[in-house]
């Protein structure tokens, strides 16, 4: 398969300009999310909700792994399943250090 | 690699993986193991954050007030690389649709995109250490300066691939039929962004 071919699996053209504007937005908001929401968990949510949502669109349309087969899918993804469980762990032992600043 | 091109080689030594080209899945493998790097980073930063509670940013004696992270600065650095995430992946599209001045002009301006990052960041620090938040001074500083620090130096790193595949651009050695380096190297950077996204919103806006 040439790469030429290979391109062809971009198959559905996607509309680069509209994701960055996505991005863009999603960003602007964030920075209002992070100056505005007072709550601290409120403000956890929204930003972890952003991001993930700004991740994703990354991964699947610049990164085009939604263009990518579903072994490839299963080999990024379940990394990534990896890394939040081991930042939860990471954080449960938070509690245990008594640390009290600097 | 076209197959048909090397009809003795059999076609599963080619695509291994389901037909993904073995240089992408390399660099793929490679992202995923990067990935785990950044995540024992932040894994440090999130415990050692979340058990100072409220004493983590330290306070400037200046305003005796916690000092503030520059967020629309940052925000502005933010908005640069995901412009450059743009720009790298026009540039692919213009590769593959044999469009070469816009290809190279396309590659030129995601590596201005990471210099300018670079840039920003170098003048962010500078103030940052000049206001007294040093890496030895707190655990607040030593992570902030670890995490975008190590973040930096992957952006250099892109810069530099950029740079040579710019180089390789200029002698025409990418074309509508060989692309698949250009995708690595923007898989690669499109990476640095996606790191990036998390950083922000981590140390900067939370």
């Amino acid at each position: 398969m040439t790469d030429a071919a290979h391109a062809g699996a971009d198959h559905h053209e996607t509309n680069y300009m509209a994701k960055f504007w996505w991005l863009l937005g999603l960003t602007i908001v964030e920075v209002l999310i992070a100056v505005l929401v007072p709550n601290p968990a409120l403000r956890g949510i929204g930003l972890a909700v952003f991001a993930c949502w700004k991740a994703a669109i990354v991964l699947n349309h610049f990164m085009h792994l939604k263009d990518e087969g579903i072994a490839l899918k299963l080999t990024v993804l379940f990394p990534l399943v990896l890394i939040v469980i081991l930042v939860m762990l990471f954080l449960a032992d938070s509690h245990f250090f008594g640390y009290s600043g600097m | 690699m076209d197959a048909a091109a090397h009809p003795a080689r059999p076609v599963h030594l080619d695509h291994p993986f389901g037909g993904v080209d073995n240089k992408k899945l390399g660099m793929w493998l490679f992202l995923g193991s990067d990935a785990m790097g950044f995540t024992g980073l932040l894994g440090a930063y999130a415990v050692m954050r979340v058990s100072a509670g409220a004493s983590w940013v330290p306070i400037d004696p200046k305003t005796n007030a916690p000092h503030v992270l520059p967020q629309v600065l940052t925000g502005i650095n933010t908005f640069l690389l995901i412009c450059s995430s743009v720009t790298m992946v026009l540039a692919l599209k213009h590769c593959r649709a044999g469009n070469l001045g816009k290809f190279k002009g396309f590659l030129f301006a995601t590596m201005m995109g990471g210099v300018g990052f670079l840039s920003i960041q170098a003048y962010e620090w500078t103030h940052m250490i000049q206001t007294g938040i040093t890496a030895p001074a707190s655990n607040f500083g030593g992570t902030f300066y670890m995490l975008t620090g190590y973040h930096g130096f992957h952006v250099f790193g892109g810069v530099c691939l950029l740079a040579w595949a710019l180089l390789r651009a200029m002698k025409g050695v990418y074309g509508p039929d060989n692309s698949i380096g250009i995708e690595v190297v923007g898989l690669y950077w499109h990476f640095v962004d996606l790191v990036w996204i998390i950083l922000f919103t981590l140390i900067y806006l939370l």
